[in-house]
């Protein structure tokens, strides 16, 4: 295991379009954190600063860079498709690993990648947290940092739906315009057709996307004016509703399962010259 | 000599194409076993199957005695056609790579790379390597660990006239050394300098398989000439001296029968009153051998 996971570490570190994607991905997730602050000023009543504040921090942050996993994703594509347009998982099998090998290699780097933005989440939320926060104990400020593990699976998830696409496909053009395509077109499209269905709940990324939904900013309000009154029924309406949380975890640990299943099925079956 | 590679039944097709056919091979431990046959004859995709890039669909093969696991092909060192490497990557870094996959430390890459020349080019991206380099790297990725088995297909492809007499100074000192080699190679003449013992394939299917000098001197061909051949070429044709007669550039071709050694030709001419002037002795190379097998079927 620490062999695959060097040999891994030697084959990222090296290369290029990881090396560039990833700068891509630390820029779009700075560029989100300064940018909400600034929108900040624009709106009264509520101010985005305010979600910056713990406990609410957590919550936000993983909202807002949850889009930013599909970059990970296509890092997986890119390193995936790469072995086989240079032909080298045939070179690592000759030499000795098996093809479970060549899957668990890959798995940790999704395992990897996953770690790091939840570490990044963690910590950048962590920070503004502190920074923004008025008052900090520490119940407050991890009250709801619990939310970092639906992240770390939300980010292994999406990845683990790269990997599958780019052994199905091998090509890393194609790969990668069908993962964006499925996330960005066929995703929502389905979404739109399925509006009036209790399924639409049920659609892959839609069960990804809702591991870190949008925070209840009606309780947000509440709590911002000190307002003792009860949410009327049309506010309430505003929340985001779906699938008991239990059950959308539950859906995306089978996903996750079924994308990993394939991509065994496909490792072993694939002739890999 | 203990078991090293033990094929069994083994066939293999793509779709319509029978890549190879029931075919048996065993292989001892210390043997240089030479894989022949023209394109598409099923070399690669025997050696393929055997290195565990592909599956076959029939039949089975054992290495070291024991079904087939990727932990085995650890303790060989394999070539199988062109080198595929991450282009990206510098030589040291891409030998690293085997050595964490066959699980040895770094101490032998300096040693693999100066055996194939390639010392001072370590720090060089596999992708600005030539052809010929990209061969050698493969051998020397190859020789890492000094495995005691080397598959090596096609090894010299590529290279120019000192690559290839240097491969196969590496390849001779290897076998030397007690290892066993299974080399795939068109060129004939390096089979028959390397190897001790060849199966010729056609078509996914075994024609001959055995030690080399048993399969060249099965019978004896000499060429002869006196003052009138033709009259020796009909006194001969009803003889029980030879199997095969043959006129080439002036000189009579005689392939002799089972037993019948070059004086016994000598002492038939004679007693016909026929002088013979030239007589010389055909050594049969592997590759006329080759060539005539390949052309019977």
């Amino acid at each position: 295991m620490r062999n695959l996971l060097h040999i891994e570490q030697i084959k990222l570190f090296n290369y290029n379009p990881f090396r560039i994607t990833l700068g891509l991905y630390f820029l779009a997730f700075a560029l989100g954190i300064i940018i909400y602050p600034a929108i900040d000023k624009q709106i009264p009543v509520i101010s985005l600063s305010d979600i910056f504040r713990f406990p609410d921090v957590w919550m936000f942050l993983t909202w807002i860079t949850e889009p930013y996993n599909v970059m990970l994703a296509l890092i997986v594509i890119m390193i995936t498709t790469k072995e086989f347009n240079d032909h080298t998982f045939k070179t690592q099998i000759i030499f000795g690993l098996s093809r479970s090998d060549l899957l668990v290699q890959k798995l940790l780097s999704v395992l990897l990648l996953s770690m790091f933005a939840t570490l990044l989440v963690g910590i950048t939320s962590f920070s503004l947290g502190l920074i923004y926060s008025y008052k900090l104990t520490f119940k407050i400020a991890f009250e709801n940092a619990w939310i970092l593990g639906r992240y770390f699976l939300a980010a292994f998830s999406y990845m683990s739906m790269g990997l599958l696409m780019a052994l199905l496909i091998k090509n890393t053009a194609l790969s990668l315009l069908g993962f964006i395509g499925l996330r960005t077109f066929v995703d929502p499209v389905l979404w739109l057709i399925l509006r009036e269905h209790e399924v639409k709940w049920y659609l892959p990324f839609r069960t990804i996307t809702r591991l870190t939904p949008l925070p209840d900013l009606i309780e947000l309000f509440q709590r911002k004016v000190n307002s003792s009154e009860p949410i009327d029924d049309a506010a309430l309406e505003l929340l985001p509703k779906g699938l008991p949380l239990w059950l959308n975890i539950l859906l995306v640990v089978a996903y996750t399962g079924l994308a990993l299943f394939f991509s065994y099925r496909l490792l072993q079956k694939r002739r890999l010259t | 000599m203990s078991e090293i590679l033990t094929i069994k039944g083994l066939s293999k097709s793509y779709k319509q194409v029978k890549a190879i056919q029931n075919l048996n091979l065993e292989i001892t431990d210390g043997q240089a076993y030479g894989l022949l046959g023209p394109n598409g004859s099923g070399k690669t995709t025997t050696l393929s199957i055997i290195t565990g890039i592909l599956r076959q669909d029939v039949g089975a093969y054992t290495w070291f005695g024991e079904d087939p696991r990727s932990a085995q092909r650890r303790c060989i060192g394999s070539l199988i056609e062109t080198p595929h490497f991450y282009p990206y990557l510098n030589l040291e870094k891409n030998l690293k790579i085997i050595c964490d996959i066959k699980g040895l430390g770094y101490s032998d890459i300096d040693r693999v790379l100066d055996s194939a020349r390639l010392l001072e080019r370590k720090r060089s991206r596999f992708s600005t390597m030539s052809l010929g380099m990209k061969q050698r790297l493969g051998l020397a990725a190859a020789l890492l660990g000094d495995p005691r088995v080397l598959v090596l297909d096609e090894p010299t492809n590529g290279l120019d006239p000192e690559g290839i007499a240097e491969v196969r100074e590496v390849v001779i000192d290897q076998v030397k050394a007690g290892k066993t080699l299974i080399l795939a190679s068109h060129i004939l003449s390096e089979v028959e300098k390397i190897c001790g013992h060849v199966a010729i394939l056609k078509k996914g299917e075994l024609l001959a398989n055995g030690p080399v000098k048993e399969l060249l001197s099965e019978e004896e061909v000499i060429e002869v000439s006196c003052a009138d051949n033709q009259k020796l070429k009909s006194e001969l044709g009803g003889s029980s001296l030879a199997r095969e007669l043959e006129e080439e550039n002036g000189l009579l071709i005689i392939t002799l029968k089972e037993g019948v050694v070059p004086a016994d030709i000598n002492s038939f001419a004679f007693s016909h009153q026929l002088v013979i002037h030239h007589m010389l002795s055909r050594k049969r190379s592997l590759e006329s051998q080759f060539l005539e097998l390949v052309k019977e079927e």
